[in-house]
C-alpha cells in the first residue's frame, strides 16, 4: 500500500521536475556545487590535519619524567652516574615504563638511560619506540650514516657537535666506558627541542645497561634499568587533558620510586593542534554556510514553483487531494532534487579532490589525501537536510491554500 | 442507486462575503436557502457576477461560507476538517469547470488518473478505469495528448470524464458549455443529462444562459448573490 502511494507521488513529482527543467537544473546544480565544494573543502582540511599532525609529532606533546636525586656528584673523583639535565638521578626498573605506557592518554612510553663519565655522556635508547624518536633522537636527525638498530651491539650514534670537536666520522671507532664503539651515524637532535637533552653518544639501551653493570665506576650508582621515561601523548585533547595525563604519569613513577619526580616537557603540539583543528572546523562551517545558501536559493525557487502552480494545486485539491498529499508531492520534488544533486556532488567532489593536485591547483607534496566515508555521508545528509528545509515551507504553503482561492487565481 | 427525492444538499442562510483590498465588502452569496434533492437536475441561472460560481464552490466544499451552513447528506460541512472535506470531494463530488482546469503537464489519460491517484487502488486499476472513461467520451485516441494538443470541446469532455472518475453522487458544472462551440456544447449537454437520467447522478449546473437550462428539472435564479424569481433575474 505504501508502495502504491509513494509510486504515485514519485510519478507526479518526476513529471513536475521534468516539466520545469531549468528550475530543476538550477536547484540541482546548486546542490552539486555545494556538496562538491563541501567534499573538497573537508577532504583537504582533513588531509591537511592528517599531514600536519603527523609532522607535528616531532614537536608534539611529549615529555620526560625522572626522579632527581642531587646536583652534587655522588663520586668524589669523577663526574659519574645516571644524569638528566643537571641532576644526578634515581634509577628504576622497566616494569614502571610498561605501566606508564598503559595509562590513558599515553600513546607511547620508552625507557631512557643517560649516564655520564667524566665529560662524556651516553644515552641508552629503545631505538624503535615512537617516544624515543619524538623525545630523544629520531632517524630524521641523522645527518650522516644511519640510525641505530635494535640489535646493534657495539655501535653508537654521536652528536654532530661532538663529532666535529673530536674529529670523528662515520665508521670511526671511539673508546669510552671501557668499550670500543663504532660510529654508525652522526645526529643533530638539536634541530628540535629535546626534553631529554643532548648526549654525546647514543646506543641501544640494552648496551648501555650492560655497560653500566659491567663498568666498575657505575656499579654502586646504578641499580635499575633506566633513569627516565620518555612519553608521547595521544594527539588529542586540550591542555587540561594533557596536564591530567602528565600528572598520572608522574604519580605512577613517584609511586614506584617513592620520591618526588620531575617533568621536562615540550607541548607546542597542543596549540598547533588547536590551530589545525580550527582549520577543519572552519572547513565544516564554510561548507555548511554554502549548503545553507543553496538551501535558501532552492527554497526561493520552490516557493516560486508553488506560486506558479497555485491553480494546479487548487485543481488537485478540488479533485480530492488532501493537504498531506500536496505536501508530500512538493517535498518529494525538493528531496529528489537535493538527493540527485547531493549524489552527483559527492562524485564530482570525490573526483576533483584527487584531480586538483594533478591539475596543479594545490600542492600535494606529502599531503595525505583521503575522502573518508564520513565526509561523503555528511555531504549527502547536508544535501538531503537542505532539500527538506527548502521543501517544507513551500509544501506547507501549497497545502494550506484554499482550493477555491487557488482556482480563483486562474 | 440513489433514492430520488431525499435531500442531498441543503443550504441555510448561506452567505459568502469577500473583502476587497480597499476595505469594502462584496456579498457574493447572500443568505441563500436552497435544497438539492438526490438525483435532481438543478440549474442555477444568473448573470455574470451573480454569485453562481461561489455558490457552487460552497456546495462542493471548495470554500467555506462566511455565515450560514451547507448540509451535505445531513452533515454540516462547517463541522468537517480540511481532510474530511477533501475526502468528500474525492468520493462524492465531481467538478466540471468552465475553463476545464486540466493539468497542462499531464496527458489526457493522466488527467483522469490523477483524480484516482490519492485513492488506494493499484496503478493498473487506475489506468483501466481512466481508459474506459476516455472510451466513453470518445477520447481514447487522444489518451497520450496533452490538454493543449486537443480541441476545446475535447478538453471539456476530458474534464467531465475526470469528474466521473471517482463515481461521484454529485456533479457540479460551472458554465460547462461556456467556452465551446454549439455542436460540441450539445454533445456535452447530452452527456450530462444522460448521466443524470440514466445513472441518477445529481447534477447542478450553473449558467448565465449558454446552457439549455430548460432541460433541468428545476431552475433557480440568482442575482447579486440572492435567489430571486425569473423575472427579477431578468430572464
Amino acid at each position: 500500500m505504501i508502495g502504491i502511494v509513494l509510486e504515485m507521488y514519485n510519478y507526479y513529482a518526476i513529471k513536475e521536475i521534468r516539466r520545469r527543467k531549468l528550475r530543476t537544473a538550477a536547484n540541482t546544480m546548486g546542490y552539486i556545487v555545494a556538496v562538491a565544494f563541501m567534499i573538497i573543502m573537508l577532504s583537504l582540511a582533513h588531509a591537511y590535519t592528517l599531514t600536519t599532525t603527523d609532522a607535528l609529532r616531532g614537536i608534539g606533546t611529549h615529555f620526560m619524567v625522572f626522579i632527581p636525586a642531587t646536583t652534587q656528584c655522588p663520586c668524589e673523583f669523577l663526574d659519574v652516574g645516571p644524569i638528566i639535565k643537571e641532576f644526578y638521578t634515581e634509577t628504576f626498573n622497566m616494569n614502571v615504563v610498561e605501566e606508564i605506557k598503559d595509562l590513558p592518554g599515553v600513546e607511547d612510553a620508552a625507557p631512557y638511560l643517560m649516564v655520564i663519565l667524566g665529560n662524556l655522556t651516553i644515552g641508552g635508547i629503545d631505538v624503535d619506540r615512537l617516544a624515543t624518536k619524538t623525545t630523544a633522537v629520531s632517524p630524521e636527525e641523522v645527518v650522516e650514516g644511519r640510525y641505530l638498530e635494535a640489535d646493534d651491539d657495539d655501535a653508537v650514534m654521536i652528536d654532530e657537535v661532538f663529532a666535529d670537536l673530536m674529529k670523528l666520522d662515520v665508521d670511526d671507532t671511539i673508546d669510552a666506558f671501557d668499550y670500543t664503539f663504532k660510529v654508525v651515524g652522526i645526529v643533530n637532535p638539536g634541530i628540535h627541542s629535546r626534553p631529554a637533552g643532548i648526549a654525546h653518544m647514543y646506543a641501544p639501551i640494552r648496551v648501555v645497561q650492560e655497560m653500566t653493570w659491567s663498568y666498575s665506576a657505575f656499579n654502586h650508582l646504578i641499580g635499575g634499568d633506566a633513569n627516565a621515561v620518555l612519553v608521547e601523548i595521544l594527539p588529542e585533547g586540550d591542555v587540561e587533558y594533557i596536564n591530567t595525563v602528565k600528572e598520572s604519569v608522574l604519580e605512577t613513577l613517584e609511586g614506584h620510586v617513592g620520591k618526588k619526580g620531575s617533568i621536562v616537557g615540550y607541548g607546542c603540539g597542543t596549540p598547533a593542534r588547536n590551530v589545525i583543528s580550527l582549520t577543519e572546523e572552519n572547513a565544516w562551517a564554510i561548507s555548511l554556510i554554502l549548503v545553507a545558501s543553496v538551501t535558501l536559493f532552492a527554497l526561493k525557487s520552490q516557493l516560486g514553483s508553488v506560486v506558479e502552480r497555485t491553480t494546479e494545486i487548487g485543481i488537485l485539491k478540488a479533485i480530492g487531494w488532501m493537504d498531506s498529499d500536496i505536501m508530500k508531492q512538493i517535498l518529494i520534488e525538493s528531496v529528489l532534487q537535493g538527493f540527485t544533486g547531493g549524489l552527483i556532488g559527492c562524485c564530482v567532489g570525490y573526483v576533483l579532490t584527487f584531480l586538483m593536485p594533478l591539475l596543479g591547483l594545490i600542492s600535494a607534496e606529502n599531503l595525505i589525501l583521503t575522502v573518508t566515508p564520513l565526509i561523503i555521508i555528511a555531504g549527502l545528509i547536508a544535501a538531503l537536510i537542505g532539500a527538506i528545509v527548502a521543501g517544507i515551507l513551500p509544501a506547507w504553503r501549497a497545502a494550506k491554500l484554499q482550493p477555491a482561492e487557488a482556482l480563483r487565481r486562474f | 442507486m440513489e433514492t430520488l427525492g431525499t435531500t442531498l444538499i441543503e443550504t441555510r442562510e448561506l452567505t459568502k462575503v469577500y473583502l476587497r483590498k480597499k476595505g469594502s465588502q462584496v456579498k457574493a452569496v447572500n443568505e441563500v436557502n436552497l435544497k438539492v434533492h438526490r438525483g435532481e437536475f438543478l440549474a442555477i441561472v444568473g448573470r455574470s457576477g451573480s454569485g453562481k460560481t461561489t455558490l457552487l464552490n460552497l456546495i462542493g466544499a471548495l470554500d467555506r461560507p462566511t455565515s450560514g451552513t451547507v448540509m451535505f447528506e445531513g452533515k454540516s460541512l462547517g463541522d468537517l476538517s480540511n481532510r474530511q472535506l477533501a475526502l468528500l470531494r474525492r468520493q462524492k463530488v465531481g467538478f466540471v469547470f468552465q475553463t476545464f482546469n486540466l493539468l497542462p503537464a499531464l496527458t489526457a489519460l493522466e488527467n483522469i488518473e490523477v483524480a484516482l491517484a490519492p485513492t488506494r487502488i493499484s496503478s493498473e486499476e487506475r489506468r483501466e478505469k481512466a481508459t474506459t472513461l476516455l472510451d466513453i467520451f470518445e477520447l481514447k485516441d487522444r489518451a497520450d495528448h496533452l490538454p493543449l494538443e486537443i480541441s476545446v470541446g475535447q478538453r471539456q469532455k476530458l474534464a467531465i470524464a475526470r469528474a466521473l472518475a471517482s463515481d461521484p453522487i454529485l456533479i457540479l458544472a460551472d458554465e460547462p458549455t461556456g467556452e465551446i462551440d454549439p455542436i460540441t456544447g450539445k454533445e456535452i449537454v447530452t452527456k450530462l443529462v444522460e448521466l443524470n437520467r440514466r445513472h441518477n447522478v445529481t447534477l447542478v449546473v450553473a449558467s448565465h444562459g449558454t446552457f439549455p437550462y430548460n432541460l433541468a428539472k428545476r431552475v433557480v435564479f440568482l442575482r447579486d448573490g440572492k435567489l430571486v424569481s425569473q423575472e427579477e433575474a431578468g430572464y
